[in-house]
């Protein structure tokens, strides 16, 4: 029957369990993909960010190139005309404005150069430019000298040489090839920087939306284990029921198997009796017949010494009678143990409150006499107090104390000492001796009826420890022994500390 | 004298030949003539005992002692008691319950059903004789009731 219990208990549950690990796995690998993918959005989120806010300093970079090539061209003009304006006028403001341009020019053209100094095409283009504007400003410069030293027909005539003209007609040709360059580089970061913009609202919306999806895929997997974990509970909450069910039905099984093992037990003994009741009885008339004939032949021989043939016979018939009535006895006495065992097993227990070292104190003032002759002494610890049938648990311990100052070793004092521990609901009474020990191959049969282990040398049915383990287990408890040969025996009584209906 | 020992009609039920043949024997011994009805079964023994209409009413004027075995055949020794008991004419007979069950239950109901006496058969033979003897001497000292 184990079999099938366990079969109900494991069978439906195993598979929940197979579900879960796997909705458990599927559901951390969920989480960490889940993590991966928003950490990897928040990073790029961040990343794009950065991007786009270089890519407008690099928009505004190039305006601002741009806007200084435009002041550095206005600069040069300004000058070129503010010096004109003085040799036409010969008016000092106008000096003044060309002194303010000439000056600003140099360091205009070194605002430049720290401007594209990243870009080493614009910065080879600015140094072509730079060479022009310097030539042009020691150009403006002489004229200017000249002027003023009242030498204006030689500054006139340096204006009108050609040079001057094609110096201004280059200078412009390339400032205006330089913000082509930058205009061309303007464009391509206002499209990169309206790319990086797109990404980042792509992104985000990816963000987003993989958000919501994985949160739906998340509720959704909660929501089914959850399901599951209500289900398997359900499942073993059955299960257990299952059990206790089996559990009880198994007891009930063993209980009538029990039941019908004493009934068995009894009508065999009962049965046996009776025509032992008859070979008794005919024995005692075989007695009797003996008798009449030894008196007849006696009658008969009046006074003669009797035949030596038949003196032997009536010996020999003696022994004979003398075994069977032996042997009728011993098993007068087996089978009163039988009767007396399966009759233990039916009496009703009546559970009351044992004060064990009541009881054990009891049973040692009993076999006190016995421990003495054998010199033993018998020591009785503290020992619980438990709810169980007084006759039963009297019968166990006398039995066991009983036991330990019979089988005592012949070469040493004698110590029996009983001790009791507690596991869970149950007590364990030990009773401990240094006899004689019992082998190992001996000590589960010494719990079988009629079987004694040992050298045969006292007197006894083997009916004690049999009827001890009987009374034990219809007690809810159990018994072990651990012997050494020689060493002693440990009888470890285990009985349940409440009363359970048996 | 109202009740001559002798009148008395011993009536045995026991299955066990054996055992019919060593209560018998033993009686004898005691000393005690007196006829023994021998029955095998619970039913010729009920059948011997109230008659075919079943109240006892056949046994009128007879002084009856009942030696009965627990363990028959076709029924108990109980139910044999019992409806011996319930005869309005054989209520007031002793019947002497002999067994080898020594149950305490069961000698309890016997004597509740109105059993006189229980012998439980020793297996000891001179018990056993013993036992039987002392019922012959049991036997001199009663007085056996005749049925009504």
């Amino acid at each position: 029957m184990a079999p099938r219990i366990d079969d109900a208990a494991a069978g439906p549950s195993r598979p929940a369990i197979g579900r879960f690990s796997f909705n458990m796995l599927s559901q951390s690998v969920l989480l960490g993909v889940s993590f991966a993918l928003l950490a990897l959005i928040a990073a790029s989120s961040v990343w794009l960010a950065q991007k786009s806010t270089a890519d407008a300093g690099w928009v505004s970079h190039s305006l601002n190139v741009k806007n200084e090539l435009s002041l550095l061209q206005w600069s040069i003009r300004r000058a070129e005309s503010g010096e004109r304006g003085y040799m036409l006028t010969a008016d000092p403001a106008y000096l003044t404005v060309y002194q303010e341009s000439a000056d600003a020019l140099l360091p205009r053209v070194e605002t430049l150069r720290g401007l594209v100094a990243d870009n080493p095409e614009q910065l080879a283009r600015l140094a072509t430019v730079a060479k022009l504007v310097e030539t042009k400003h020691a150009e403006l410069e002489q004229i200017k000298t000249l002027q003023e030293s009242g030498k204006a027909s030689d500054a006139l005539a340096l204006i009108r040489q050609p040079e001057g003209f094609a110096l201004m007609r280059d200078f412009t040709a390339r400032i205006a090839e330089m913000r082509a360059a930058e205009s061309d580089l303007l464009e391509k970061r206002v499209r990169q920087t309206a790319d990086t913009n797109r990404w980042l609202l792509a992104t985000s919306v990816i963000g987003a939306f993989t958000i919501v999806v994985l949160a739906g895929i998340s509720l959704w997997l909660i929501r089914r284990s959850t399901r599951r974990l209500r289900q398997a509970q359900a499942e073993l909450a059955n299960t257990n029921a299952h059990l206790e069910e089996k559990v009880e039905e198994r007891t009930a099984d063993l209980q009538e198997a029990n039941a019908e093992l004493q009934r068995f037990a009894y009508i065999v003994s009962h049965d046996l009796r009776s025509p032992l009741v008859n070979i008794m009885g005919f024995t005692g008339e075989l007695d009797a017949i003996r008798k009449d004939w030894l008196e007849l032949e006696n009658t008969r021989r009046g006074g003669q010494p009797m035949d030596t043939r038949l003196e032997e016979t009536f010996s020999d018939f003696d022994e004979a009678l003398g075994f069977i009535k032996s042997s009728i006895a011993k098993m007068d006495r087996l089978i009163r143990s039988i009767l007396d065992l399966s009759r233990a097993g039916r009496r009703d227990f009546k559970p009351e409150k044992l004060d064990l070292n009541v009881v054990l104190s009891a049973i040692r003032d009993a076999v006190a006499h016995q421990a003495q002759e054998a010199d033993a002494t018998i020591e009785v610890g503290a020992l619980p107090t438990i709810e169980s049938d007084r006759i039963a648990v009297d019968q166990i311990f006398s039995n066991l104390l009983d036991n330990a100052v019979k089988y005592l070793a012949r070469d040493r004092k004698g110590e029996i000492s009983v001790k009791a521990g507690e596991r869970g609901n149950f007590v364990l009474i030990r009773v401990i001796d240094n006899g004689r020990g019992i082998d190992a191959a001996d000590q589960d049969r010494v719990f079988d009826l009629f079987r004694r282990a040992g050298s045969q040398d006292r007197p006894g049915d083997g009916i004690g420890l049999a009827h001890v383990r009987a009374l034990v287990r219809r007690l809810g408890g159990s018994i072990r022994l651990e012997s050494e040969p020689d060493k002693g025996s440990t009888f470890t009584v285990i009985l349940p500390k409440r009363w359970r209906q048996p | 004298m109202m009740n001559d020992p002798n009148h008395v009609t011993i009536v045995m039920i026991e299955d066990d030949e054996g055992h019919a043949r060593l209560i018998e024997k033993n009686i004898r011994r005691a000393g005690v003539n007196n006829e023994i009805r021998a029955f095998a079964d619970g039913t010729s023994a009920l059948a011997f005992l109230l008659g075919p209409d079943k109240t006892g009413a056949m046994r009128r004027g007879d002084a009856l002692l009942i030696l009965l075995d627990l363990n028959l055949p076709d029924m108990t020794g109980i139910d044999i008691l019992k409806a011996v008991k319930a005869s309005q004419h054989l209520k007031a007979t002793p019947i002497v319950v002999l067994t080898t069950t020594d149950d305490q239950r069961e000698v309890e109901r016997c004597y509740e059903l109105g059993a006189s006496v229980y012998i439980v058969k020793p297996v000891n033979y001179d018990n056993f004789a013993n036992a039987i003897r002392q019922l012959g001497l049991f036997f001199s000292v009663i007085k056996v009731p005749e049925a009504r």
